[in-house]
């Protein structure tokens, strides 16, 4: 069930309805089956992933706690570990594996080939897993006590709105969150619904809409130019910014009005002035989850120089390999490593004061927004020889045109993009950025609330307006679902 | 929590209210939106005036080349043209299930048979002009056959909003002002659907083969059609309409999908086939063709002769 579907539509307030008429102990069972439900109108099936990653860490963890020597407290962490990861293993990088061991043996001559599996990635797997393991690695490190309840613990592994994308939530904030009596709160369901409102506005008005060129440039890549290969990759950083962050939007909204609270996964992070700022506000619940748990475990700051510019960039691979099994998504995370070490060894010598002013500090977000965008190019291209012809052909400015004809298909001889939707197009763009500086850099908020009702819900019945006729509503996945 | 349901409703009610008004809108505006098959739409699954004894259905290949006003002189029956132009039978069925529903006097159903004539349509060609009959039970039907999309813009109330463009708009807007000024309408009754082709042949861009094909839920629908008519003891008579002479090497298969209407004539008993595709004495004649399949004017007075003829000969003696 995706968030921008009508299924939605009808499910969200659905769940909100009984959840209210519910006395408020019970009120979490409802999440519980409703977030079951959620994950198997996907696909049925696939929910014995979660109840096995479920059942395996409610237990293992336990048994941690329990354990009095620390061996054996190690011995049950890393079966867990082992569980997790061989699932993650098997369903999502059991190709990928093969593929490269094939490869290898073809190099050698040999005969020898593995098959493939023919199997469908489940949804959420790299989220939920993530989400079960830092549980286990807390109770293990004792900043955290198991969670008794089975069934309260399940709905920490399933809560839907944060089920298939994220926020990766941890369990200290997450599981009490999960067991406090809500009582119904005007403000937090208003608030949770303007930010459903956003999140929708970024998918289908921004990133669904921009996704049309992008598919198509880069699925005729050979035909484009330069210019044209310039215009998607701008516009893939878009894309994949609203895309995810709307989705964050939808989930947080949406638990908002449940009156559980999620952690921030973005906070405009094409704003940033540096690259380690950028990590700060990209996909936030997932580069701590990196600090935490991986950055800080192969010793963090306190090693030697040389040994952190290890750890980092094993840190940033291991990211990459995460977001999928792909060569160009190690890479991608490889050259986020690059640029973070190479911001840190230049801020080391150089003596810039650090108070800039406007005019430096633009400059450093549209360098930095240029880096992020052309590490974008590995993430969206297919394979790594794509990338490079990307890349390539982006730098060959003689073979620059703008042709508007190149960036999109034509369907029953009417081509999907003309120029009036390219640039209401980036338009939208423009709200959107505009809209995310004064929500996170200046008091827009305040200045927002400060409007009387009338104008407040005519900006509503706008926005709603904008995502009913100018979104695209063609059932478009959320690209995080295949991570 | 009161206070919240109250506001919610009143906010949601508004919207409604808005969209409905504006919904309202757009529907009435193109339905009355002056083009060719706007008020074919409009007469066939609206107002259901259209009863002649003799009517044409198909693509702008028939709609530009079955003249019903020569059909007419010659039968002395009255005759109207219905094929809508860019669309085949997947999207147009709806007007002829419509018109098999209500039609009292009708005896005869043309349909024309052309090189892509069975080609599947994925992309609904113009497909706001349905919009305004989206409560229309065939049109409903014909829509959802289609994608889930149209599905979804045939059963959601709004659903149609998202699909909203320009041409949408400015259509309605003009619709609305006709109406309102009760001005004359510019696409003329007198015509009785044809639309005339006044030009000269252009070859066009025929480089390299056409690929045609017949897919199963366009031989189906005709067949549908076909059973329905014979309900109603209608006949169906298929035209195999002319391709000028140097464009049918572009076409594949062309003799395969020709072959349909020989099939369908043995078939049926209420089925007969007039096939011009190798008529020698109109597909060497280019001034017949405005290109490789379409006629122009001369072209459509001279096959609607020969179907007047036909006609008369073999159903009204």
């Amino acid at each position: 069930m995706l968030f921008n579907s009508l299924q939605y539509l009808w499910f969200l307030p659905t769940v909100v309805l009984i959840y209210y008429a519910l006395p408020a102990k019970h009120r979490w069972v409802l999440l519980l089956l409703a977030s079951y439900f959620f994950y198997m109108s996907w696909k049925v099936e696939y929910i014995v992933l979660i109840i096995f990653s479920t059942l395996v860490d409610y237990f293992l963890a336990i048994k941690i706690h329990k354990a009095k020597a620390q061996p054996r407290k190690k011995t049950y962490l890393i079966i867990s570990l082992i569980s997790n990861l061989g699932l993650l293993a098997a369903f999502k990088y059991a190709n990928f594996f093969t593929e490269n061991v094939n490869q290898l043996l073809s190099f050698t001559n040999s005969t020898q080939h593995f098959p493939y599996w023919d199997i469908l990635l489940p949804v959420g797997i790299s989220f939920y897993t993530f989400q079960t393991l830092s549980y286990t690695i807390d109770v293990y490190k004792g900043k955290i006590s198991p969670e008794k309840n089975i069934a309260r613990f399940a709905l920490y592994v399933t809560y839907f709105p944060q089920l298939v994308a994220g926020p990766i939530e941890r369990a200290a904030t997450f599981l009490p969150e999960l067991k406090k009596q809500v009582k119904f709160n005007y403000n937090d369901v208003i608030s949770g619904l303007r930010r459903i409102l956003w999140g929708l506005f970024k998918k289908v008005v921004v990133a669904d809409r921009v996704s049309v060129i992008v598919n198509h440039v880069y699925a005729t890549s050979g035909e484009q130019n330069g210019l044209t290969l310039l215009i998607a990759t701008y516009l893939f950083a878009f894309q994949i910014y609203c895309d995810f962050s709307g989705y964050s939007d939808i989930a947080i909204g949406s638990s908002r009005i449940l009156g559980i609270k999620l952690m921030e996964n973005f906070k405009a992070p094409y704003f940033s002035k540096s690259m380690s700022e950028f990590w700060s506000r990209w996909h936030i619940s997932l580069s701590t989850w990196f600090r935490d748990y991986v950055y800080i475990s192969l010793g963090g700051n306190r090693v030697k120089v040389s040994r952190m510019a290890i750890n980092i960039l094993v840190v940033f691979i291991i990211s990459g390999f995460w977001h999928g099994a792909n060569w160009t998504f190690i890479v991608w995370g490889f050259v986020h490593g690059v640029l973070l070490l190479m911001e840190y060894f230049l801020a080391k010598k150089s003596t810039i004061k650090l108070d800039l002013n406007p005019t430096q500090k633009m400059i450093r977000m549209l360098l930095v927004f240029n880096l992020v965008t052309f590490g974008w190019v590995f993430f969206r291209a297919d394979s790594i020889q794509h990338s490079l012809f990307i890349i390539k052909n982006i730098a060959d400015i003689n073979s620059w045109h703008f042709n508007i004809n190149l960036l999109s298909e034509v369907v029953g001889g009417i081509p999907l993009v003309t120029m009036p939707k390219l640039i209401l197009s980036v338009f939208f763009i423009l709200i959107m950025l505009v809209m995310e500086y004064g929500l996170y850099f200046s008091n827009f908020r305040k200045r927002f609330f400060a409007l009387n009702g009338t104008l407040r819900w005519s900006i509503y019945y706008g926005v709603s307006l904008c995502i009913i006729f100018f979104g695209n509503h063609g059932n478009i996945e959320f690209i995080y679902f295949q991570f | 929590m009161k206070s919240f349901i109250f506001r919610f409703g009143l906010f949601c009610a508004l919207f409604v209210l808005g969209l409905t008004a504006f919904s309202t809108f757009l529907k009435v505006g193109q339905k009355h939106y002056d083009s060719n098959a706007d008020l074919k739409l409009r007469l066939l699954l609206d107002v259901k005036t259209i009863d002649p004894e003799i009517i044409v259905f198909g693509s702008s290949v028939a709609e530009g080349g079955i003249n019903p006003l020569i059909i007419s002189n010659i039968t002395e029956k009255k005759s109207y043209n219905a094929a809508l132009s860019g669309r085949r039978i997947i999207d147009w069925n709806s007007i002829a299930f419509s018109f098999l529903d209500y039609t009292k006097n009708n005896k005869v159903i043309v349909l024309d048979i052309f090189p892509n004539v069975f080609n599947k349509t994925d992309n609904l060609y113009q497909p706001h002009e349905f919009y305004p009959y989206l409560n229309n039970k065939f049109v409903k039907e014909a829509l959802s056959a289609i994608s889930p999309t149209y599905y979804k813009i045939a059963t959601l109330p709004f659903y149609y909003l998202t699909q909203l463009n320009s041409k949408i708009v400015l259509n309605s807007i003009i619709g609305i002002y006709d109406l309102l000024l009760n001005s004359q309408p510019k696409m003329s009754e007198d015509y009785k659907g044809y639309s005339n082709i006044n030009s000269n042949y252009e070859k066009g861009n025929t480089s390299g083969l056409i690929q045609t094909e017949i897919s199963q839920t366009s031989i189906k629908l005709y067949e549908k059609l076909i059973l329905q008519a014979a309900n109603k003891n209608i006949e169906v008579l298929f035209v195999g309409m002319p391709v000028y002479h140097k464009g049918k090497p572009h076409y594949n298969q062309l003799d395969s999908i020709y072959n349909w209407g020989t099939i369908w004539s043995k078939e049926y008993e209420n089925v007969t086939y007039l096939n011009f595709l190798n008529d020698s004495s109109i597909i060497y004649q280019q001034e017949y063709f405005a290109n490789n399949t379409h006629l122009n004017k001369n072209g459509a007075s001279f096959i609607s002769s020969k179907i007047g003829n036909y006609l008369n000969k073999n159903k009204y003696e």
